[in-house]
């Protein structure tokens, strides 16, 4: 085996994921390569020191979950009234009702179909041709 | 929030289960899954993060984050997994905070009570605390909460390749740190 696939085996090992064979696989190679042990021999040797200096565990000492509920119920609140207490702006008065949307969609459409009216005519007097399919004498 | 105590009891149900009543309401579901995975959730913050209240709002905030984005949850992985998949990216956010804030070393209450050098513990925790989060995330879920390299892929969304390189890279820098080659 060469060094750089020891290497790997070595990560694999202090992940905890290799497997028995690539272990074996893995000390053999140590056997015989000195840089390779001594490069293992470091790494778990600060894997140990690692384990000595974790700091405390935490232990639970009140339920986290009473605060919660309790923030979630007030954003909940919070939001409500929110949306109640937006002041209503002048242009949300005027064009937010029905009535209003109604008679903009009426104006809205009188304003699309004189547009029609409008361009046709002046189309027929481009082409020369009468709206009634007749046909303008030219001079 | 509502209340709808139907069925089995919301203690004895799977997450999986719990997690279908949230999403229809019932309030009494989120709470079962926070008391199921709150100590867990702590521990796991506690390893990034310094002092106990940071870590406390740390486990509140992932609840409220987690209440709030049920509809993402689609159960690929476990809902403690995904949990603890927030919790660390929140946690690491305030450990940057308390980074500029206050050195380790000022907060007395993590200490071990049978550390048996607590100058070489605290020198190896600071160096942890110096990592880059990609090489520290690996570091400390893998020596501190001894989780494997796959649970750690799992849960960081990692691929597991990625998590034995950077374990690896993460041991060589520490290596380094602690015996004076590379500047803090």
């Amino acid at each position: 085996m060469r060094c750089a696939e020891a290497k790997r085996l070595m990560q694999r090992a202090l992940a905890g994921d290799a497997t028995s064979a690539e272990e074996k696989r893995l000390e053999e190679h140590l056997g015989v390569c000195p840089e390779c042990a001594d490069q293992w021999r470091a790494m778990m040797s600060l894997a140990e020191t690692l384990q000595i200096a974790q700091p405390a565990e935490l232990a639970l000492e009140r339920d986290l979950g009473e605060d919660v509920v309790g923030e979630i119920a007030g954003a909940s609140r919070a939001e409500h009234m929110d949306l109640a207490e937006v002041p209503v702006c002048w242009v949300d008065r005027v064009f937010g009702s029905r009535l209003a949307q109604a008679v903009g969609a009426v104006v809205f459409v009188a304003i699309c179909l004189g547009l029609l009216m409008v361009t046709s005519s002046g189309m027929s007097v481009l082409t020369g041709t009468l709206p009634s399919g007749g046909t303008v004498p030219m001079p | 929030m509502s209340v709808a105590g139907t069925e089995a009891e919301p203690a004895g149900a799977s997450d999986l289960e719990l997690t279908r009543r949230l999403r229809a309401g019932d309030s009494d579901a989120f709470r079962a899954l926070m008391q199921r995975h709150q100590a867990r959730l702590l521990r796991l913050v506690g390893r990034f993060v310094g002092s106990r209240e940071d870590a406390e709002d740390v486990v509140q905030e992932t609840f409220i984050a987690a209440h709030r984005q049920m509809s993402r949850f689609r159960g690929d992985a476990s809902f403690g997994t995904w949990l603890g998949r927030i919790a660390i990216y929140k946690a690491l956010k305030v450990a940057r905070r308390e980074r500029r804030a206050t050195p380790l070393e000022g907060n007395p209450a993590r200490q071990s009570a049978d550390e048996p050098d607590r100058a070489a513990a605290i020198a190896v925790r600071e160096a942890v605390a110096r990592l880059p989060e990609k090489l520290r995330l690996p570091v400390v879920l893998r020596f501190w909460e001894g989780l494997s390299g796959k649970e750690i892929a799992e849960k960081l969304g990692w691929k597991q390749s990625t998590v034995w390189t950077r374990l690896y890279r993460g041991l060589e820098r520490l290596k380094r740190e602690l015996e004076g080659d590379e500047p803090a």
